[in-house]
């Protein structure tokens, strides 16, 4: 599905200088959804960016053979002076993804009504990420990135993100990134850990969360 | 029902998927290129006409004749609009990394993609504002047909490649560089004034004539007029300079940017 070579990602200079991706070599075959775990700053945000081709990589390349989804909610080809509606045409537009019917989902599923055809900057904050999680789920991809779940407003809707997420996995694999173990075991089946620039891949992800715990009770103490 | 875009490999799915980035780039930067303005797109039009409309009124007012030609209007008018689209262009063009980040994060939106969009946006507007500004006048009876429309246009592309190597420049360094917008418009906007636009190059002293021809504006200015008017005799006038403008501006636009790309987005 994915594969990554020799991937490597600095940021900064001299004294700042980070690594975020130290040549990194990985491949995601599909077989399962991977939740990738790690401390805050550790990188797991510019590694879904990386993979997800919103970021170029220092050196090193990244091969997809499937469709990736941008990071679940991400809102920032939105322009706020832009309706809704014109925003979601404009990123259904950059996936090739059909167009009215993506508007016609989003418009369904975020229930914001007649302020669809608002201009973006005046929509409230719940409102807001509605109608940037429906887009998510719109467009059908072979792989969504999920980076640190997010609350998406009340419980119900929430629920029905959750529901529209799962009708979504049956043909999709998830690649979530978090720093709490919790919720990324209840989703994914492999897990891994990113720290210093290095990917550390466990069998299963019950493994994994354990080494985790552990490296955070050894660094705490 | 709904379908992403497929995997993308080689040259030719390249190339189409920046088709299809500028496509739905260029639908939003139409929507947005006048911010929350419901009437931007009357200042396209009313702006140029200002320009020409002041400079027209005040040689009315000391009763001086055209330089060149019959008409004030369209001496005037010959000299604004190749300016006009050469600084718009290159402004915009400038502005088109810095100001949309948060775009360029999308997957696979280039810098490029933002840039080429920003150009045929830029172009279509000033061919629309031509085209109103023309048949407005003609309809007045102030101005004539052009005699050589193929050189206009001609002239007109060349000078749109003038902007858009400068622009591609502007875009790089006003990201990397946040007062080089300052910088820019300080150094550029003598070139209003360089560039021949309200006087005829051929009736200033000749050492005057000598520095100013290094203007590269100035030369498009002029061949834009020797379209409009087949006995627009100029001595001063250098296509191959100003050609030579837009392939160097374009390269070392390319180069900066290729080299700045990693750093573009998130600068």
């Amino acid at each position: 599905m994915i594969e990554l070579h020799e991937v490597t990602k600095i940021y900064g200079q001299g004294f700042n200088r980070r690594i975020v991706c130290d040549r990194l070599s990985v491949a995601f075959d599909g077989s399962s959804d991977v939740g990738i775990l790690g401390g805050n700053g550790s990188g797991k945000s510019t590694l879904l960016r990386m993979i997800a081709g919103m970021e170029v990589p220092d050196s090193g390349q990244i091969v997809r053979r499937c469709r990736v989804s941008f990071p679940l909610g991400y809102s920032g080809g939105f322009h706020p002076n832009l309706s809704a509606r014109d925003n979601v045409r404009f990123v259904a537009r950059l996936y090739g993804a059909d167009e009215a019917a993506t508007v016609r989902f989003v418009q369904d599923f975020s229930e914001v009504g007649l302020h669809f055809d608002d201009p973006l900057y005046k929509y409230s904050n719940t409102m807001r990420s509605r109608v940037t999680f429906a887009l998510s789920i719109a467009i059908e991809f072979d792989l969504y990135l999920v980076d640190e779940v997010t609350s998406v407003g009340d419980v119900t809707f929430k629920r029905k993100c959750l529901a529209a997420l799962a009708e979504r996995r049956k043909h999709a694999r998830l690649l979530m990134a978090s720093q709490h173990a919790h919720t990324v075991s209840k989703l994914c089946r492999t897990g891994a850990i990113l720290d210093g620039g290095k990917l550390y891949a466990y069998a299963t992800m019950a493994e994994a969360v354990s080494v985790y715990q552990n490296s955070i009770v050894v660094t705490d103490a | 029902m709904r379908t992403a875009s497929p995997v993308e490999d080689g040259l030719i799915a390249s190339l189409r998927t920046r088709r299809r980035n500028i496509g739905a780039l260029l639908l939003r930067e139409q929507k947005t290129r006048f911010g929350r303005s419901r009437i931007g797109y009357v200042w396209a039009v009313v702006e140029p006409l200002a320009h020409i409309a002041v400079m027209s009124l005040v040689y009315w007012a000391v009763n001086r004749q055209a330089p060149v030609g019959a008409s004030v209007i369209m001496f005037f008018a010959t000299g604004v609009l190749p300016f006009f689209l050469f600084h718009k262009t290159a402004l915009h063009l400038g502005a088109a990394v810095r100001g949309s980040q948060k775009v360029l994060r999308m997957p696979f939106v280039a810098p490029m993609d933002m840039v080429v969009a920003r150009a045929i946006l830029e172009a279509v507007t000033w061919v629309a504002v031509v085209c109103i500004l023309f048949t407005t006048l003609l309809a007045l009876g102030l101005a004539d047909m052009p005699d050589a429309p193929e050189v206009l246009l001609l002239a007109a592309l060349v000078t749109l490649g003038l902007g858009f190597g400068v622009g591609l420049i502007n875009a790089t360094a006003m990201t990397l560089w946040t007062s080089w917008v300052r910088v820019y418009t300080t150094l550029t906007r003598p070139l209003y004034i360089f560039s021949a636009i309200f006087f005829s190059i051929d009736q200033v002293p000749s050492t005057l004539q000598y520095w100013l021809s290094w203007n590269p504006v100035m030369h498009a200015v002029q061949w834009f007029r020797t379209g409009f008017r087949a006995d627009y005799e100029t001595s001063v006038l250098d296509e191959n300079y100003l050609i030579a403008w837009v392939i160097g501006t374009i390269l070392v636009g390319l180069c900066m940017m290729r080299i700045a790309r990693p750093r573009l987005a998130y600068a």
